[in-house]
């Protein structure tokens, strides 16, 4: 008998170390087990205690009570088991959270273990020869190690389930996720990653799908709902699905910012590149984000709207995705973009550029100050806006900015959007290259101004320079000419001085006329012409001389 | 080893010797006389197999709670057991290498223990001297954790991680100019975090001090930018340099001309072109707007460092050179023109040109001469000449009129020095003088 009980020792010992490095690697795939209604609180508990082998400790007492064995082995199989099925009815795991179908069956099937074992043991106890103590120290023995593994589930269940202080009856929550994964209605549990629900245990479909867990990022909240019923808001948090409930969009909280380029016509036909960008989130209220308290927004009811926002618009999109929304985060670009479109077609494009620098001179009607703040003006009441005191600022943009944006906020707050900033925060570019090149040309036009002016000053002063060298030339040849006849005429007699000076006069001119220089730029008329005048003063001399 | 944990190993404890006590007592009387051996080895076996099912359900118990978090956390066997182990039972102080994660650097150690990165502690947090840590646990922002090592509580996490030090950040700051031409400019910031205290830059403490409202603000300022990609979260420094910096830079730039930057013209010392703007007026007016809107995120700005404006047209750097060449072309040509008109070839072709005049000039009065077969009077030719010669000197200034015209006075009182010939033509009359002209 003492080599029966060292042997199943050794069977104990072995089976626990095989059981255990074969469930080291095996996972429950609770959901693909078959659900029966009922049957899930005795899969969870074959699945967690089914592999202490909780009957062996019992089963070494065989022989050394004074009972049948037949009694030992059922006694040592249904002492624990009623210990389970006690702890199982009382801790309300399948009761509870909707489970209310579970409660008859759990009753009646925990009750009658509960009457079994008492049956059994009442009947080991009217044995004759019975020792009480040594029956008793079997019982121990038997219930000890269970009990022991359900008071540990139930001290350690909490700490490993991620649960948010301020749950309700932890204990029965933790018990209830941690058994449920190990039957065949495991409680579905998501968690939030990277603003995306990521789910981790599946629950049976066939038994719907909670309550299960779902465990946000600080800086979003999910929308659940069940069925085609839109629930509520959860998170940010651990926060406990109810029956049914499933996710349906995770919402992110934080402030979000969208930019854009709009191409936009100027009032003077100029098709300008504006770039715009909108900052905004959802309605947050008065509420500031602080440590130990839930990222804050205002009500739910600001979460669905801005969900329920997003639009459909097929245009662009290929017919698989033709009838997929929008997201959220668009709507406020594209409403700005919209209103911006709008905004700049009251513009010249020299206003885009242009600012109020001066208030006092924006109210004089000449001045371009006055007829940009007029704009300013026209735009405002086309957008709808009431009438900004402060509109005008140094850049014609920023005043755009702050005008669509105004117009962007009062059309996105009833949606639940609280707009933070934006507007036209990079250069408005001209889509034509020419217009930069034409406004390039103007610039330039100051230099070449300036670079012509000193050519001129130059040209004047060469022309000054010429014409004093010329005067000094002519002088000079006058004076030579007019010394040079005076000095023949004092060796000449009366009669013949004029036609001495005539005569002198064309022989200069004549030798002049000769010289190569002079006669490449006279008329080729000149000389003979000289010459004749010449020969005829010399004839009429000739004739005077001998009538 | 934390009370929970003690508490289990004293219950087991004490169980398993109150069962040990026990048994003998029960089995075989009261225990005063020797058990014999086949009693010995049952003793042995039955409390060997209530020590085996004790120790099971202890064992069993971590294995199924590791199995869950293994699910729920999508983590591999090992790491589930540690992280179980460390749920249950807490940090030992003999933690091992795996559980400490290590923040420097500005980020969490990537090699650090995946697990404590993804799920959270128990575990340690090792934070450098330059870092701060914000932790988030179940979806709530937990504690800011500055320089040292810290605890981290059960599903505590690294939410995100400041760094401290210094940053400086570069952004090229594309612009129009209130002239409309596009240009840019590099621009560079400096800041960090506000502090609550003056740092003491001393070796036995962090070098850095921290507020906690300025850390928590510029953590959760941050800006969802777009739906995917590894930047679709700008952070905070970045927001400082994309959105403050770059923002202000264009607001301020973006009031002036061109040539209100930079003007080759204004150096020229000519006419009253107005000053360009000194760099610095720019500096200042930038920095005081970035430093307010800094502020109010948090951050404390150093400084702002902005370069020097550039025109991003070709055109405008062509058109600065080709008046910087023009400039001195100017000189060149002045020099060239005097150089020229000193030279005796200038001069020699001036003397030419006047003869050519002058003879051009007698042409055109003689001209009427050569016609037909006329007696030419020499007075004709005289008075045809002084006619040329005050021609000449009308357009001269009006000494040098007075001059030639003191010369043909003399001349012509020489001419007609000679006693009147009855036969001959009349004197020529003196034409009038350019003056009387």
């Amino acid at each position: 008998m003492v080599a029966a009980r060292v042997g199943l020792l050794v069977f104990y010992l072995m089976g626990t170390y095989l059981l255990n490095r074969y469930l080291r690697g095996h996972h429950p795939t609770s959901s693909t087990l078959p659900a029966s209604p009922g049957g899930e609180p005795w899969m969870a508990l074959v699945r967690v205690w089914g592999p202490t082998l909780w009957i062996f400790p019992g089963l070494l007492w065989i022989g050394l009570l004074d009972l049948s064995p037949l009694f030992v082995i059922v006694l040592s199989f249904l002492l624990p088991l009623c210990c389970l099925s006690l702890f199982v009815l009382f801790s309300g795991v399948f009761t509870s959270y909707g489970q209310s179908e579970n409660r008859l069956a759990l009753i009646l099937m925990a009750g009658s273990i509960l009457l079994f074992t008492t049956l059994i043991l009442l009947a080991a106890l009217i044995q004759p020869g019975i020792s009480y103590a040594k029956f008793g120290l079997f019982c121990l023995s038997s219930v000890t190690p269970t009990t022991l593994s359900i008071w540990l589930l139930i001290i350690w269940a909490p700490a490993v389930v991620p649960m948010s202080d301020d749950v309700d009856a932890p204990l029965r929550v933790a018990l209830s996720l941690v058994l449920g994964f190990f039957s065949s209605v495991p409680k579905t549990t998501w968690f939030v990653e990277d603003g995306k629900v990521s789910r981790r245990i599946d629950g049976n479909a066939g038994r719907g799908i909670g309550p299960g867990l779902l465990v946000t990022e600080p800086e979003n909240v999910v929308v659940l709902k069940t069925g085609s019923r839109i629930t509520r808001v959860a998170g940010p948090g651990a926060v406990l699905t109810q029956r049914g409930e499933v996710p349906f969009r995770v919402v992110d909280l934080r402030d979000q910012t969208r930019s854009s380029t709009v191409s936009a016509i100027t009032r003077d036909g100029i098709e300008v590149r504006v770039p715009i960008s909108s900052a905004f989130r959802i309605q947050r209220g008065s509420r500031q984000v602080s440590l130990g308290a839930p990222w804050p927004y205002r009500a739910q009811r600001d979460v669905l709207q801005v969900l329920f926002a997003e639009e459909v618009d097929p245009s662009g999109r290929s017919a698989l995705d033709a009838h997929t929304a929008y997201p959220w985060e668009d709507l406020p670009i594209k409403l700005s973009a919209h209103k911006l479109e709008q905004a700049v077609s009251f513009y010249s494009l020299d206003q885009l550029y242009d600012g109020i620098v001066d208030a006092k001179a924006a109210r004089v009607p000449r001045d371009p100050q006055y007829e940009l703040l007029k704009t300013h003006r026209l735009v405002e009441t086309s957008l709808g806006l009431s009438r900004d005191r402060q509109l005008g600022d140094r850049l014609c943009r920023q005043t755009i900015g702050k005008t669509v944006r105004r117009s962007v906020q009062q059309a996105l707050a009833p949606r639940g959007f609280e707009i933070a900033g934006g507007g036209v925060g990079s250069p408005i570019e001209p889509v034509s290259r020419t217009i930069t090149e034409q406004r390039v040309e103007a610039w330039k036009s100051r230099f070449i101004t300036k670079v012509m002016d000193w050519q001129e000053s130059i040209e004047r002063k060469r022309a000054a320079a010429l014409g004093k060298i010329r005067q000094e030339a002519d002088s000079k040849m006058i004076s030579g000419l007019i010394a040079e006849i005076s000095k023949r005429l004092k060796d000449v007699d009366g009669a013949a001085k004029r036609e001495l000076v005539a005569y002198h006069v064309l022989d200069r001119l004549i030798g002049m006329a000769r010289s190569s220089e002079v006669r490449r730029m006279l008329p080729e008329s000149a000389l003979p012409a000289l010459e004749k005048v010449f020969e005829k003063i010399e004839r009429d001399a000739d004739v005077g001389e001998n009538p | 080893m934390n009370l929970r944990r003690t508490l289990v190993f004293l219950v087991i404890g004490v169980l398993f010797v109150v069962y040990a006590a026990t048994l003998p007592i029960v089995l075989w009387g009261d225990g005063r006389q020797l058990l014999g051996p086949s009693q010995r080895t049952d003793y042995l076996v039955l409390l060997a197999g209530f020590g085996t099912a004790v120790l099971v359900a202890f064992h069993h118990m971590p294995r199924v709670l590791r199995q869950y978090t293994q699910a729920l956390h999508d983590l591999s066997a090992d790491d589930a057991e540690a992280l179980t182990s460390r749920l249950l039972s807490g940090l030992s102080p003999y933690a091992a290498r795996g559980v400490t994660l290590s923040v420097q650097g500005g980020q969490a150690d990537l090699d650090g223990s995946p697990v404590v990165h993804k799920v959270g502690g128990p575990a340690k947090l090792n934070v450098d001297h330059n870092n701060v840590v914000v932790t988030s646990r179940l979806g709530k922002l937990s504690r800011i954790l500055g320089p040292g090592v810290h605890n981290l509580r059960a599903f505590e996490r690294v939410w995100d991680v400041v760094d401290m030090r210094p940053q400086r950040r570069t952004v090229t700051v594309k612009f129009m100019t209130r002239d409309g031409i596009p240009a840019f400019c590099q621009a560079s910031i400096i800041c960090r975090i506000a502090s609550s205290q003056l740092e003491e830059f001393e070796g036995a403490m962090p070098p850095f001090g921290y507020s906690e409202r300025a850390v928590l603000k510029v953590t959760t300022s941050k800006a969802v930018r777009k739906h995917e990609g590894s930047d679709r979260v700008s952070d905070w420094v970045t927001g400082m340099a994309m959105d403050v910096l770059d923002g202000a830079v264009r607001d301020v730039l973006e009031q002036y001309r061109l040539d209100e930057f930079l003007n080759p013209q204004y150096w020229l010392e000519e006419g009253d072109v107005p000053a360009p703007k000194l760099l610095l007026e720019f500096e200042v007016e930038i920095e005081r707007i970035v430093r307010d809107k800094g502020a109010e995120r948090g951050v404390i700005v150093e400084r702002i460092e902005l370069g020097m404006v550039r025109p991003a047209e070709e055109a405008i750097s062509r058109q600065w050179l080709e008046f910087w060449q023009a400039k001195l072309q100017k000189n060149i040509d002045i020099t060239a023109m005097e150089a020229a008109t000193d030279l005796e070839q200038l001069a020699e072709d001036a003397r030419i040109e006047a003869q050519v005049r002058f003879v051009n000039r007698m042409l055109e009065e003689v001209q009427g001469l050569i016609s037909g077969e006329v007696e030419v009077p020499p007075q004709l030719i005289i008075a045809s000449f002084l006619e040329v010669l005050y021609a000449v000197v009308s357009d001269q200034g009006p000494e040098r009129q007075r001059l030639f015209i003191s010369q043909a006075e003399d001349f012509m009182r020489l001419a007609t020095t000679i006693p009147q010939d009855p036969q001959s033509p009349p004197t020529a009359e003196l034409p009038a003088s350019p003056q009387s002209r």
